[in-house]
């Protein structure tokens, strides 16, 4: 449909336009596009038939007759229009604002004015023109601090990477090639490469974990006091934003020590901060199972598949390290310092993971 | 167990204390290896301890005047708040 001003004249030629009400008497033709005025019945009908209200005694003739004009001050005297019922005989001259208000007379252009489609073109134009400058203000502000085009590389994810990721750390024996495909020095997409590392399932086994562990307080009871009547639950809401901001400084001073061992023994790697970020909450997949399995059944539970989590992880963490941390290739070197350090590093790093695992649930399990 | 993140920054200022007040003269200097920025070669990794020296050095040089104006911050919200 033609949604320009001289079409929608057109499309209206013939059909009962919202205009001007004509002064008494006065019949105008269809064609430029004024109410349809009936003189037998004294009633004027708007586009959608309904009948116009009418408004005491005829009104003289003020303003040229610019209804398909007036379209143009739809989206601004939308509002306008919606306070002043616009009784054209308070309206003096030819302005083209005016002219909107005189042009519907005691008739507030309500919410019905977004059916038509040339308002709610209009409207959702504006709306949308609104958003994207938003967004790139706060784009530009946000830029400085935190990169946002490396944030999305690492939440570009799907359903089958997530699948074919968790089923890595939970089973990674049977995986044989670990290396990451890159594209001039970028790694390639999470979404089409299942070695990369990514932020999306590290977030949300962060939120969940502190989910589980809220689960798992509320399900046990304890006596803080030397005697209480009645024992009471661990939870309370406030331990949640314990548990959280605890998450979030072990995680923290983990990178912290990662960084610093890796600058102290200056090991040449292309690993970012983020992957390292991502790397090391993979370990609350592994923590959130083990809780869960201390849920079903108490202590044996919880340490047995906290020992399998472990080791699941440790060699996840190895094979996929052993490529990021080596360089191009993922081939030894040559010079044999540098391997040995590498190795330790990599033994370290994986040897933290269940040591973590164990410090960050054990207190959620009686 | 930590307890939040303000806990955090407490740790981070007492550690960043502990590597400025290490006295220049009475003690590092005496430390064998500290002088040496100049018997390294290019193409070569640098030892652990050079690696840690210069980390030292840095820490002193970067954070020893911002440190005064936090530390102080910290005595007066341990002395109002406890």
């Amino acid at each position: 449909m033609d949604y320009s001003m001289s079409g929608a004249r057109k499309s209206r030629l013939g059909q009962q336009v919202r205009g001007r009400k004509p002064a008494g008497g006065e019949s105008r033709g269809p064609g430029d596009g004024t109410t349809m005025y009936d003189p037998q019945y004294q009633q004027q009908y708007d586009i959608y038939g309904q009948p116009v209200p009418q408004q005491g005694g005829p009104q003289p003739q003020l303003f040229e007759d610019t209804s398909g004009q007036a379209y143009n001050n739809y989206g601004n005297q939308g509002y306008g229009g919606g306070v002043d019922y616009g009784y054209p005989n308070t309206r003096q001259g030819g302005q083209q604002g005016q002219q909107a208000y005189g042009a519907y007379p005691g008739n507030m252009p309500g919410p019905q004015i977004f059916q038509d489609p040339m308002v709610a073109n209009m409207a959702m134009q504006y709306g949308q023109s609104l958003a994207s400058q938003g967004r790139e203000y706060m784009d530009k502000k946000i830029e400085k601090y935190v990169s946002t085009s490396q944030i999305k590389y690492y939440f570009a994810v799907d359903t089958h990477y997530v699948m074919k990721k968790l089923q890595l750390l939970l089973f990674p024996y049977t995986h044989t090639d670990w290396s990451v495909r890159y594209e001039q020095d970028t790694p390639v997409q999470p979404r089409h490469e299942v070695n990369a590392p990514d932020l999306y399932i590290p977030l949300m086994a962060v939120v969940t974990y502190i989910l589980v562990a809220g689960l798992c307080l509320g399900l046990q009871k304890s006596c803080v006091t030397g005697d209480c009547p009645e024992l009471l639950h661990r939870f309370s809401p406030d331990v949640l934003g314990m548990q959280a901001s605890s998450a979030l400084v072990w995680l923290v001073l983990e990178i912290f020590i990662i960084l610093a061992t890796l600058y102290v023994t200056a090991i040449q790697t292309h690993i970012k901060t983020l992957d390292l970020l991502a790397f090391s909450s993979y370990k609350y997949v592994g923590m959130i199972v083990s809780l869960l399995a201390g849920l079903v059944m108490d202590s044996l539970g919880y340490y047995g598949v906290l020992a399998y989590c472990s080791l699941s992880l440790v060699v996840f963490m190895f094979r996929t390290l052993r490529w990021q941390v080596q360089g191009s290739g993922g081939t030894m070197e040559a010079y044999s310092v540098g391997n040995k350090r590498r190795l330790y590093l990599l033994l370290f790093m994986s040897g933290l993971q269940p040591l973590m695992m164990w410090w960050l649930t054990h207190h959620l399990v009686a | 167990m930590a307890f939040g993140v303000y806990s955090l920054l407490e740790a981070a200022v007492l550690c960043l204390n502990a590597v400025c007040v290490l006295n220049e003269e009475r003690f590092l200097s005496k430390l064998p290896g500290w002088g040496g920025s100049h018997v390294q070669g290019f193409g070569e990794e640098p030892g652990i301890k050079t690696q840690i020296f210069h980390f030292i050095r840095s820490v002193k040089t970067v954070m020893k005047y911002p440190l005064i104006p936090l530390n102080i911050c910290i005595i007066l919200f341990k002395l109002i708040f406890g």
